[in-house]
């Protein structure tokens, strides 16, 4: 009865999400409050009935009830109880369902913390979130259906890809759609702008929240599919620039664009058209990605699902939405009144670099995705668009964006003094060269513009505290003086500054792991050893453990340096039972910010065992860059400025009465 | 399923009562320009916040006051000239609440009548195992006996209990990992090294790979070999396309069997198997057949024989409808007229080997030829 509970939710919640697709807003074109006033108490009608039948599809998972297609093509009764959990967006249908459950519970979001929102803008908004919902739980409930039911059913399940039974796979889908479906709010917020008309500073400060909470997960989502990558795939890699992550960094990179010009438009009422063209491509381009990846053009291990019937309902849904944002804003975006000038030097202009720049890489990382796949539509033959492309095109786009990111934040708005900037980065500057001389001068190996790397990675993230220290003073006034001013800092400005700073910790990340990494491939029997970058590994034995569904070798080796143990990695094939699949489960010793990675090959028949060591010098800071940055874009979205409307605290002080102005 | 349908009742009119709700509130004439104004009013104190903090300078301060203040005005009378219409408001009103009270039931409803199943009642696993009595015993013992044998690997006794039941709840590796124990502690018979061998062939879904056949000929070759070996190396032949071997597997044992044996219909069954007797072909059911009693259909089918059997007789036709046409008048019990059609197949097919070996296949699977024939 639970199963069919949950079926009969998610069928009334389609049927809610076309009432609330329609009467809003035919409610805001009549200027008519009730019918307005429906948006709310729908969207949050919408997350309860969502949040039901995933709730039910989880128990189905959870108690190993069989007569469900999708548990039984996805799960195995001996699975430890976390990955019957997880196993439930482990597949097409069940991801879909949280697809679907993220947007209406953002829906849900706006009907409740919206409370300042206009109520047209309100009203449209949550009629366009109701329409992304309504085409989805439509194709949901048409091709992919979680709650399809099998009878007679069978006594066991057929498991889940075991490269899938993995903790980091609990987390790593649901952060990543927190972070795609969250764009559509800002889609939302656009389409609604354009049906209205009218976009104004005030529009930007209410989309800005919704766009940075998406940033963040987003950050954190694609950060954490690569750690998964990293450990799990087994090649010991961290970004392979495969069509599905950068499915995921294309969004990203247009969503970094859109939170910037969004900035430039709150104060500055400039850029309104290109802030709403961006809002609309990176939903785009997280429709994109979900495109790609679900409808099974492409071949890897994310698409586990391969239905090209349902990858033409994904690429209506595409076009629809797409097509139809663009056309409004053809109409509608000529007839938008363009806000305020400004000099080349000054913050917007530094921001709207940031943004030619941004557009520039994810238009480069687009071209590489979909070249190879539109070629082989086209003509049939099969390219691969591979690193050294993207290392190309990419890389020197990006580098720009690392260099001007730092002076962004010294400059004015209006008019900036590019001298002061400039002296504002001294510092950062002197850290910059004195590492790259201590890196070139102590650090042997790599390649020569490393160093270089290594200068601009600190540069860019000293930098990032310049306009804080500019505030601050500090050691130029007394220390008391700094702290009171650092405790007047918008939480805002150390969010900036920490954001900023992570994209420098993340390079200097990828420079150490990518420029001084070692790598040994052998074949040792227990009692030999092998050697990387000054530590020693003592192959002991093999063992054998058997997990609840599934058999492994481990391979036990002790880490030794200048003779003294200092870890064991334990490196280990398993073969999966149920799908009769073997994979090799990686083993890492982490050593400060570096990292040891051992993965097993086969078992030789002469007694031997194949291992593939690497070592990579600073790989840790890689995902800890991506941590900072969301952290930095958590501390913007506390920050109080953005809640308008909110009742404030008393303890916050009242502005002298003289600087009031008049009105 | 009537906990679903009150569920759903409840479902349903909750979702109703939202809407409802929500028309039925009085709604004042709210000013939505009014929000526009609250955020130029805050963006105005922080700038003043700023300013008093020294984080800007007055000048700065004065011309950012000066712009926001501009869009401040704007907004403001924005929302003095904003109204809120009410013309033609109870008519919407109206079609709102039929569109909650009719349309959203009949959308709900209607699609899942499309595509749920109401009767279908939870499975969850526990609850099943529960209801069948024998399982948690099997299940229980499995793991009792796996328990024991983890402790003790050398336990004959134990591998003996549990390699049967590996196979027949499909954990086939298992079970051969278990009868290769059985082997290693107790030594081989033919039987054993035959049960290794099938065990094998399941993990191999069905194909008898090198090692099954080792077991198998391992099985054969004693002075007391088992049928079931030779069952299965005569599948092997078949699925090396060798009907010929295949036959002279299972011919002897056929011919030797006590007539109560057990294994007589597995062996007869191996034989139609040889033979690869292509299945007829259904004919296509006319909605009037469906009215037609069960000997109407007989004589259709009768039908359909003869004139196969007619259309072979006059213009020759291929081996596999020759071995239809036997083995339909085997089916339809015309033994004479099933051994007609076997020899009519080997005057035109007697002199290719392999056909041949078809051909004999089918009449001892049948039982009309060789023994008791």
């Amino acid at each position: 009865m639970i199963a069919e509970t949950g079926h009969y939710a998610l069928v009334l919640a389609l049927a809610l999400a076309i009432l609330q697709s329609v009467l809003p807003m035919w409610g805001a074109r009549a200027r008519d409050a009730a019918l307005m006033g429906l948006a709310s108490p729908l969207a949050v009608s919408q997350f309860v009935l969502v949040a039901i039948a995933f709730a039910a599809l989880t128990h189905a998972y959870v108690t190993s009830d069989f007569s469900l297609l999708n548990v039984i093509e996805n799960s195995h009764s001996a699975k430890p109880l976390i990955y019957k959990i997880s196993g439930v967006w482990g597949n097409h249908e069940g991801s879909l369902l949280l697809w679907v459950l993220i947007l209406v519970l953002f829906g849900a979001l706006v009907a409740v913390f919206g409370r300042n929102l206009p109520d047209r803008l309100k009203a449209d908004v949550l009629s366009v979130q109701a329409m992304i919902s309504t085409a989805f739980l439509a194709f949901v409930l048409i091709t992919s259906n979680p709650f399809a039911r099998v009878s007679p059913a069978p006594l066991e399940g057929q498991d889940l890809n075991p490269l899938l039974q993995d903790p980091g796979l609990a987390i790593h889908p649901p952060l990543l759609y927190l972070g795609y479906v969250g764009f559509s709010m800002a889609f939302s917020f656009a389409v609604a702008a354009l049906i209205e008309g009218k976009v104004d500073a005030a529009w930007a400060r209410w989309v800005r929240p919704w766009t940075l909470m998406a940033w963040c997960f987003l950050t954190l989502g694609i950060a954490m599919g690569s750690y998964w990558a990293y450990y799990e795939l087994g090649w010991g890699g961290f970004w392979f620039w495969d069509p599905v992550e950068n499915a995921s960094l294309m969004p990203w990179l247009s969503g970094t664009a859109l939170l910037h010009s969004a900035v430039v438009m709150e104060k500055r009422e400039a850029l309104k058209v290109w802030t709403i063209l961006l809002a609309l491509l990176t939903f785009a381009l997280s429709l994109l990605g979900t495109f790609l990846v679900r409808s099974g053009v492409l071949t890897s291990v994310h698409a586990f699902a391969v239905d090209p019937a349902r990858g033409v309902a994904i690429l209506i849904i595409l076009t629809l939405f797409v097509g139809g944002s663009l056309a409004l804003y053809a109409i509608r975006a000529p007839a938008l009144k363009q806000g305020g000038l400004f000099a080349p030097v000054s913050r917007e202009g530094a921001l709207v670099l940031n943004n030619i720049f941004l557009t520039a890489a994810c238009a480069a990382v687009f071209i590489g995705t979909l070249y190879p796949l539109a070629l082989e539509a086209a003509t049939g033959e099969k390219i691969s668009v591979g690193p050294p492309f993207f290392n190309m095109t990419f890389g020197p786009i990006m580098l720009p964006v690392m260099l001007v990111m730092p002076f962004a934040p010294l400059l004015a708005w209006k008019r900036g003094d590019a001298l002061r900037a400039a002296q504002g980065m001294i510092t950062a500057l002197g850290v910059a060269i004195v590492a790259t001389a201590l890196v070139a001068g102590f650090v042997r190996g790599g390649p020569t513009l490393a160093p270089v790397g290594v200068g601009l990675a600190l540069f860019t993230i000293v930098g990032a505290f310049a306009e804080i220290q500019g505030r601050l003073k500090l050691f130029g006034i007394p220390l008391g003086d700094s702290l009171r001013r650092a405790r007047g800092l918008p939480t805002s400005a150390w969010g900036g500054a920490l954001a900023h700073a992570g994209m420098g910790v993340t390079l200097l990340g990828v420079i150490g792991a990518t420029a001084w990494a070692s790598e040994t491939v052998t074949a040792i029997r227990p009692g030999e050893t092998m050697k990387i970058a000054g530590y020693e590994l003592a192959f002991r034995d093999l063992e054998k453990r058997d997990g609840p569904n599934y058999r492994s070798t481990v391979a036990m080796i002790d880490v030794r340096k200048d003779g003294e143990s200092v870890t064991t990695v334990e490196p280990a094939r398993r073969l999966y039972l149920a799908r009769k699949m073997d994979l090799s489960e990686s083993s890492i010793a982490t050593f400060g910010l570096s990292q040891l990675y051992a993965s097993m090959a086969e078992e030789r028949t002469d007694g031997a065992t194949g291992f593939r060591v690497t070592y990579k010098p600073l790989v840790v800071l890689i995902w800890l860059g991506a941590i900072v940055m969301a952290l930095g874009g958590g501390l913007s979205l506390a920050d109080r400025r953005l809640r308008v409307g909110a009742p404030r605290k008393a303890s916050v002080r009242a502005a002298p009465p003289q600087l009031q102005p008049a009105e | 399923m009537t906990a679903l349908w009150v569920t759903v009742a409840i479902m349903t009119g909750a979702a109703v009562f939202v809407v409802l709700g929500a028309l039925a509130r009085r709604h004042g004439a709210e000013r939505a320009a009014a929000a526009d104004v609250a955020v130029y009013r805050d963006q105005l104190d922080e700038i003043s916040r700023d300013r008093a903090r020294g984080l800007i300078d007055e000048r700065e301060a004065e011309a950012a006051r000066a712009e926001v203040a501009r869009r401040l005005l704007a907004a403001s009378e924005a929302a003095d000239a904003e109204g809120v219409s009410s013309a033609g408001a109870d008519r919407r009103r109206r079609v709102a609440a039929i569109a909650a009270l009719v349309g959203a039931p009949l959308i709900a409803l209607g699609s899942y009548a499309a595509l749920g199943r109401p009767e279908m009642p939870d499975l969850p696993l526990a609850g099943r195992l529960d209801s069948q009595p024998q399982n948690p015993q099997v299940a229980d013992l499995v793991e009792r006996v796996e328990a024991a044998l983890a402790k003790n690997p050398d336990d004959a006794q134990g591998w003996t209990v549990i390699a049967p039941v590996y196979l027949a709840t499909g954990r086939a590796a298992d079970a051969a990992e278990a009868y290769r124990n059985i082997i290693r502690i107790s030594g081989n018979t033919p039987e054993r090294m035959a049960d290794y061998g099938e065990a094998l062939f399941a993990a191999a879904d069905g194909v008898v790979t090198a090692d099954a056949r080792a077991a198998f000929e391992a099985s054969v070759n004693s002075d007391k070999p088992a049928i079931k070996g030779a069952i299965y190396l005569a599948r092997a032949a078949q699925q090396d396309g060798d009907p010929k071997r295949a036959l002279e597997r299972l011919r002897p044992i056929l011919q030797t069997a006590p007539a109560d044996a057990p294994y007589l219909n597995a062996v007869r069954r191996e034989l139609e198997r040889v033979a690869s007797v292509p299945p007829l072909p259904m004919p296509t059911v006319r909605p009037e057949d469906r009215q037609k009693t069960p000997e109407e259909r007989m004589a259709m089918i009768r039908t359909m024989v003869d004139g196969l059997g007619d259309r072979l007789k006059a213009n020759g036709g291929d081996l596999g409808e020759w071995l239809r046409l036997a083995s339909a008048r085997a089916a339809l019990g015309d033994a004479a007229a099933a051994k007609a059609a076997l020899s009519g197949a080997r005057e035109k097919f007697g002199e290719d080997g392999r056909a041949k070996a078809r051909i004999d296949a089918l009449g001892l699977g049948l039982g009309l030829e060789g023994r008791g024939a």
